[in-house]
């Protein structure tokens, strides 16, 4: 079996690195495995997409949440990949940067109902929150236990198990104190690179 | 009133609502962007906009210019085929490229996360979709999304609705008009 991640982050975040703990655990269950950055399509054109899916038995989505759907080139991806990619199967995991995970839940229900558009076979979705802040220094236990429970469930062609889907959801610390802890930062790193106060209103006639 | 309308229909592709709302670039308070034919990169998830440049999006095209719209109109109307159940990469790429008009810093608002508002005053939201063939999930998770929407942009007011392109002519008329009426919005 084939597994090819579609890497929906325009940067090499927190997607890159849920998507590579999930396809590292892939390759241990003996899948053949290839990354495709949808970004570059914006530009190449989709036809290499195309050619990777079409090799493909399995796709994984890996993507950040943007304004609570996907980032426009991965829909974009979608787009082009809408009659091309029936019959295989597909599973998605998707971070946010808010520290709930269901901000991600609208997002998932659209790459579920793309598998359905696409004709693939749709085995679920994991949902982080805290962005790469919860994902730990290396990666957290708790994210590389759950990446190798959905992989083996993927390897056998079957959905991603709930213990797997509520171990990635997870908060790694309490709301509040990623609130604290991510405003504190957010104001240092104004306070000494910014070019104009943090609640400037440059837009604004 | 100030309106701005963000067509996030594909360049091949168009809709009877479309038509309908082209009708209003006649209005000199309406702005109509056709998103197809707008180079708008896409947004490179940097965030320097949050931290570095507060407020401005370092990439500098018309993404800065929409969202510099956006902020001083009364009601912006976004316009989408209904894709996968959310809103087409074209309206998204313009979206995503929002985030500047709200404050990195995290609050509390109803009850969840959400960010803190970086300009007194947001435009009224009506966020239109089409589907060609009728998909009541999609039509459903396009509500959602249009919801969760509303608590991250603030709107003074919103509205939203799934249109289907068979609809007659004077039914979506009067379809568009009611969504309007909804967010305090008339053409
Ligand atoms: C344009 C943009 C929009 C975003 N919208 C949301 C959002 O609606 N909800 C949320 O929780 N996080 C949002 N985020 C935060 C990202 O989802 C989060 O930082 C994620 O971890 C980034 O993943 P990456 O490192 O793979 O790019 C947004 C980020 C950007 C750049």
């Amino acid at each position: 079996m084939r597994v090819l991640l579609l890497m929906g982050s325009p940067r090499e975040g927190a997607s890159l690195r849920l998507g590579r703990a999930l396809m590292a655990s892939l390759k241990e269950q003996g899948l053949a495995t290839e990354e495709y950055y949808l970004v570059q399509g914006l530009t190449q054109g989709w036809g290499k997409l195309e050619s990777a899916v079409r090799q493909a038995d399995l796709l994984i989505l890996s993507s950040p949440l943007y304004v609570d759907s996907l980032p426009a080139p991965t829909i974009a991806a979608l787009e082009a990949l809408a009659d091309n990619a029936a019959g295989k199967r597909m599973a998605a995991i998707l971070n946010c940067g808010f520290p709930e995970p269901f901000h991600n839940t609208t997002a998932l229900k659209i790459c579920r109902q793309f598998a359905r558009r696409a004709g693939c076979t749709w085995l679920g979705g994991m949902s982080l929150s805290m962005g790469g802040f919860s994902l730990g220094k290396g990666l957290s236990r708790r994210v590389r236990i759950s990446m190798k429970l959905a992989a083996q469930a993927l390897a056998r062609g079957e959905a991603i198990p709930d213990r797997a889907v509520h171990l990635a959801a997870r908060k790694p610390i309490p709301k509040w104190l990623y609130l604290l802890v991510l405003n504190g930062v957010f104001r240092r790193v104004v306070r000494k690179h910014g070019k104009a106060p943090i609640d400037a209103q440059p837009y604004f006639h | 009133m100030n309106i701005l309308i963000l067509d996030g229909f594909p360049e091949n592709s168009s809709s009877k609502l479309q038509a309908l709302l082209l009708e209003a670039q006649a209005d000199p308070g309406v702005e109509y962007i056709s998103l197809a034919k707008t180079a708008i990169k896409h947004c490179k998830g940097c965030f320097s906009c949050w931290l570095i440049t507060p407020g401005e999006c370092v990439i500098q095209d018309a993404g800065n210019d929409v969202a510099r719209k956006y902020i001083n109109s009364d009601a912006v109307i976004l316009l989408t085929p209904v894709t996968f159940g959310g809103y087409s990469s074209v309206l998204k790429k313009a979206l995503d490229r929002m985030i500047p008009n709200i404050c990195g810093l995290f609050t509390e608002y109803q009850g969840e996360t959400h960010h803190v508002r970086r300009y007194p005053k947001y435009p009224a939201l009506v966020i239109l979709g089409v589907q060609n063939t009728a998909d009541k999930e999609g039509a459903e998770i396009f509500y959602e999304l249009a919801r969760r929407n509303s608590l991250n942009l603030y709107p003074t007011a919103m509205a939203s609705h799934v249109f289907s392109e068979a609809t007659e002519m004077e039914q979506l008329r009067s379809g568009l008009k009611s969504a309007l009426a909804q967010a305090g919005v008339s053409l």
